[in-house]
């Protein structure tokens, strides 16, 4: 992300998704604007990595809609996927490419001008400057982790969307993550995440949707006591 | 200008990672070359027959050998779930099916470049129209390349695939492969009463068509 960014709000309006007679989705809404970090948690099956794909547009919806709201318009199609990265479980890199090669390659699609500065600078706030060169499939799980974080950096997108973005880091490298995340809001980003962990939501949410069975049973502000009470209401439902 | 840009990277990727691995280019080296083998121990027999043939064993290879192309095509894309991730990029999807059948008509090409002349030298097939011979198997080429390159993706999750593509693909094919067999069949001497200049412009009319409707079908295709 390069430069100051203008106003802009992403936001799911009462989203249903539905697959055969199962609700994955039942009238879920979240909005995320500059300098939001929006966790999302819950149990397995709740719907957080489905609100994610239906929030960059992997996934359909049945009712309710997604709209990104851009300097005073609203924005759609390639404009909205320059806007939105995306980080899922399966990263998005590809195996048989370098670190270096496969930001190179995603800033190119971003229409992203100095590239090979820009790379090479984020391999370096990545920690992979040394092992830029490798195969991706030669690197470790969290050492890939950090090179699919780069290619949100890279991207310059002020959305980052990310399911379980800790998975595979070890104790620094979820600091450093949560560093990138806490510097991408505070550059005037938004983050919606989905976690399981109370350290990393406590840390980073401002905001928590806490969801069970596609439903959001609690909206709460973050911080430790939205963190606590988030976790008891997926814990205890009523 | 930026479309080209995205068309060139995503080339570019895949090529490098087609150096790199070799996934396609040397199963579709070694498949064509052991039909062309297979074929001419058969028919050797009776040379007059083998010119005959020949047409028809110059298609063959060209479709059978690109199928393993396409097979191939996008398995490095659903590794990791990369093709989500030009898909939900900037990118628009043409862009990206453009890359994919420039690069499958690269890889395809190579593969003819090295076993048709084969297949013209044990078939005993004198090439008396070179002109019309390249652009049939160009032209023809386009049409596997385009139409095969949509069902590679729209099968690309699908389990069998193998089975299955060739099953989509082969009867929407047909007419390129009784055109390119007719105007070879013009193109080495074969005594018919025809020319190749309509069967090339009906080749030349298949890409056409299907170069507008695989363009427009794919984002559908791949994001359902």
């Amino acid at each position: 992300m390069t430069g100051s960014l203008p106003a802009f709000r992403i936001a799911a309006e009462a989203v249903t998704r539905v697959i055969g007679r199962r609700h994955i989705l039942r009238g879920v809404s979240l909005d995320a604007g500059p300098g939001d970090v929006v966790a999302l948690v819950g149990p397995n099956g709740a719907g957080k990595t489905t609100l994610l794909h239906v929030l960059a547009g992997r996934s359909s919806h049945e009712d309710g809609r997604v709209r990104l709201r851009w300097d005073g318009r609203e924005v759609t199609g390639l404009e909205f996927r320059a806007r939105v990265a995306f980080l899922p479980h399966d990263l998005f890199l590809y195996p048989d490419l370098t670190a270096r090669e496969n930001l190179a390659f995603f800033a190119t699609l971003h229409g992203v001008g100095d590239a090979t500065d820009r790379v090479a600078g984020t391999l370096d706030r990545v920690g992979l400057a040394r092992d830029a060169d490798r195969l991706v499939r030669t690197l470790s799980r969290g050492m890939q982790q950090r090179a699919a974080v780069g290619r949100l950096l890279v991207t310059g997108a002020a959305v980052w969307l990310l399911d379980e973005p800790g998975t595979g880091l070890d104790t620094l490298g979820r600091q450093w993550l949560w560093s990138t995340l806490e510097g991408h809001a505070r550059a005037g980003g938004a983050v919606v995440l989905s976690s399981h962990d109370p350290a990393e939501v406590g840390r980073l949410a401002t905001r928590i949707l806490a969801l069970r069975s596609g439903r959001v049973l609690a909206d709460l502000a973050g911080g430790p006591d939205g963190t606590r009470q988030a976790f008891e209401a997926i814990e205890n439902p009523p | 200008m930026r479309t080209l840009g995205q068309f060139v990277a995503v080339l570019r990727k895949d090529l490098t990672i087609e150096f790199r691995s070799r996934d396609i280019l040397y199963p579709m080296a070694l498949f064509s070359f052991l039909l062309v083998v297979v074929f001419s121990f058969a028919f050797l027999s009776d040379p007059a027959k083998a010119r005959d043939y020949g047409p028809g064993i110059v298609w063959v290879t060209v479709l059978f050998s690109s199928t393993v192309g396409l097979n191939r095509l996008f398995d490095r894309e659903r590794e990791n779930g990369c093709l989500w991730a030009l898909l939900l990029g900037p990118v628009p999807a043409g862009a990206v099916f453009a890359a994919k059948v420039v690069g499958h008509l690269l890889f395809t090409g190579l593969m003819e470049a090295l076993t048709l002349p084969l297949v013209l030298l044990f078939f005993d097939l004198p090439v008396v129209d070179v002109p019309a011979f390249l652009a049939a198997v160009a032209l023809g080429t386009v049409g596997v390349s385009l139409v095969g390159t949509l069902f590679s993706a729209m099968l690309m999750n699908a389990r069998m695939k193998e089975v299955l593509l060739p099953l989509v693909t082969y009867p929407v094919l047909v007419p390129v492969v009784i055109a390119g067999v007719k105007v070879t069949a013009l193109a080495v001497g074969a005594p018919l009463a025809e020319e190749p200049g309509p069967w090339l412009r009906f080749l030349a009319g298949f890409d056409m068509v299907f170069g507008v409707v695989t363009l427009l079908l794919f984002e559908r295709m791949v994001r359902t």
